[in-house]
């Protein structure tokens, strides 16, 4: 089964399942969610019964390494620069980031960072009086 | 309100305005220059920075940027065989044939006189049809802003003919994201699964920031290893110089005509640049006495596409001034920076707040004047940006979003809608969907829900559907959303027809 399919299938259930959902609340309330819920079924079921039958598959390295690990590194910054203060993370980031995808000297990625960084404290805090976590370090 | 000229000029010369409109065009030539990143992403992510500032500041900066990226996307197109923003796909073909002839001078002449006047003439237009248009806006009430909000969508789903079942789907779920939060008939939080920072809604910005930004870095990332791309010829070797009187005269009806293309295509919600300047450039080639000549390496084919983009980022801006419909992603996100602003469009914005409008508008003129002198004197220096590494780029972008993303409430649950919106935005582009639909549905969401329950409220217990065919403009919205159904339905069983 081509992809079209499998993301009409994945479209439907979704929408079986959230309409299921809005019977936790109020008729009134959801009114025009039901109605885009059921204009979304049909699209879906249009969708799976006119997609081709033999379609590209999609390229696989839609989840490459690179791409995965952008994501995660991304998801881990965001998750403790609330916790250890933004230009601690910050800094982590950027030089982790930047050595991890091209290994050369770290040095320089520690230079570019403080760089950016400096740049961000003058820019944000101290022009347009945007504070950023403090955290646990700094 | 009453305003007058001069003190519109004064606002536009005071040194701040004159600084961002400086700064916006710069940034914009920067990104625009960079293949990968968009006019939507520096938009999206210098949006939170405009919040501290003044309302006309903000929009200087954020319009300058919009024209600067449309104009900076030529450099690469010319320079390095690559459109820089999708809008310089089209002045790739005789862009880059140019530059290879040892014409790279002439092209980007050509290229950022061409936007100037594109810039220009479509500014002179929004200045002189939004403020009538916002009147009519006025004879809008509750079923008309409904049915505004569905031809809008079915207009952007209709003009990804291919996938125009996937452009609705996208638009159905823009819709139903902007439905998380309190509805507006009971004030009932729905979807929000016991999260507080839900019951308002998923801010519009950090989605915003999300969808245009996080997939871009994606696709950056993906080649990382490739060799950086470098100029056909170095920079240092080329003059541009301003061109010569004749030869402006002699393209004067290219200018015109592109002009003209790119501001209807831009009023149309969804169409954007790319589809601007190659409808340019084919009307400009079918009309030409040698149109073998196109694609081989001349000059008409850059004037026509780089007027029809320029002239497109203005289009874009008149049906979101005026009817809150954005023409173009940027013109969306540029919407979400006035609503934060307090700043509603319509007749409104043109008469209590004439005074920034107005200042916003007369500063683009001055906008697209220090975007003419940028290219003339500094085009080719912009190359250096394409140069650099694409990891530092991804780093750098990762930063911006989370950073603007973090600036706009200080709240770090901005930060996550924005990742997750960045996921759904790179999944949903490598199924094949587009986000712009979803970015108009969350847009218009609200709207139509409102329209739709107040036009069952105003109908009082009448037939709603002869309710609404008894008003003249909600039968003009209906006819104009069943033509762009039917257009690409039409097309597609007549593909059918013939391949059978």
């Amino acid at each position: 089964m081509n992809n079209d399919r499998w993301m009409a299938i994945f479209i439907m259930t979704v929408a079986i399942i959230i309409f299921g959902v809005t019977f936790n609340y109020p008729p009134e309330a959801v009114q025009f969610p039901r109605f885009l819920l059921l204009i979304c079924f049909a699209l879906a079921l249009l969708l799976f019964f006119l997609s081709p039958p033999k379609q590209k598959r999609l390229p696989n390295n839609i989840f490459s390494k690179e791409r995965l690990l952008t994501i995660i590194f991304t998801i881990f910054y965001i998750i403790i620069f609330p916790l250890m203060g933004f230009f601690t993370a910050t800094f982590l980031f950027l030089t982790f980031f930047m050595w991890y995808f091209q290994r050369e000297k770290i040095w320089k990625y520690i230079f570019i960072s403080a760089i950016y960084l400096s740049l961000i404290y003058i820019v944000f805090q101290k022009f347009l009086f945007v504070w950023f976590p403090e955290g646990l370090l700094w | 309100m009453e305003i007058s000229f001069w003190q519109i000029l004064q606002n536009v010369l005071n040194a701040q305005n004159v600084l961002m409109a400086a700064a916006g065009t710069l940034i914009g030539i920067i990104f625009g220059a960079l293949p990968g990143f968009t006019a939507a992403m520096g938009v999206a992510i210098l949006l939170p920075l405009t919040f501290g500032m003044n309302p006309a500041s903000g929009l200087i900066l954020l319009g300058a940027l919009f024209g600067g990226a449309m104009y900076g996307g030529s450099i690469a197109a010319i320079l390095i065989n690559t459109p820089g923003t999708p809008s310089a796909a089209a002045t790739v073909l005789d862009g880059y044939p140019m530059a290879k002839k040892g014409l790279a001078g002439q092209a980007l002449r050509e290229s950022v006189f061409a936007s100037f006047l594109g810039g220009i003439m479509g500014v002179t237009v929004l200045l002189f049809f939004a403020p009538p248009l916002a009147k009519i806006s006025l004879l809008f009430g509750p079923p008309e802003y409904f049915l505004l909000a569905i031809f809008a969508l079915t207009i952007i789903a209709s003009l990804s003919e291919k996938a125009l079942i996937k452009g609705f789907l996208a638009g159905v779920f823009g819709l139903m994201i902007s439905t998380i939060g309190m509805d507006p008939l009971l004030g009932f939080p729905r979807f929000t699964f016991g999260l507080k920072d839900l019951v308002d809604g998923i801010e519009l910005v950090p989605a915003l920031i999300g969808l245009f930004s996080i997939p871009e870095v994606l696709e950056i990332i993906k080649s990382h290893r490739e060799n950086v791309q470098e100029s056909v010829v170095p920079g240092r070797k080329i003059k541009i110089g301003f061109p010569p009187l004749q030869h402006i005269i002699n393209f004067l009806p290219i200018y015109l005509r592109s002009t003209i293309i790119g501001v209807i295509i831009g009023i149309l919600p969804g169409a954007g640049g790319s589809i601007a300047s190659f409808m340019a450039y084919n009307e400009t080639r079918r009309v030409s006495k040698h149109p073998e000549k196109f694609g081989t390496g001349i000059p008409e084919g850059v004037a026509a596409a780089e007027s029809a983009n320029n002239a497109m980022s203005s289009g874009a801006l008149i049906p979101m001034l005026t009817l809150g419909v954005p023409g173009d992603s940027v013109a969306a996100i540029m919407m979400g920076g006035l609503l934060i602003h307090g700043l509603q469009p319509g007749a409104e914005l043109f008469t209590k707040n004439a005074n920034i409008v107005f200042t916003f508008i007369i500063a683009l003129y001055l906008a697209n004047i220090m975007m003419l002198f940028c290219g003339i004197y500094l085009a080719p220096y912009f190359t250096i940006a394409t140069r650099t590494p694409k990891h530092i780029l991804a780093a750098s972008v990762i930063l911006l979003t989370v950073l603007g993303s973090y600036a706009i409430r200080g709240n770090i649950f901005d930060v996550y809608v924005m990742i997750t919106f960045g996921i759904i935005g790179y999944l949903m582009r490598s199924f094949g969907f587009s986000v712009v639909p979803t970015v108009l549905g969350i847009i218009l969401g609200t709207q139509a829900e409102k329209g739709l329950y107040g036009t069952l409220a105003i109908s009082e217990g009448q037939n709603v559907v002869w309710f609404i065919l008894q008003r003249p403009i909600s039968l003009i919205l209906i006819l104009l959303t069943l033509i762009s159904i039917s257009i690409p339905v039409v097309r597609y069983w007549r593909g059918r027809d013939k391949l059978k």
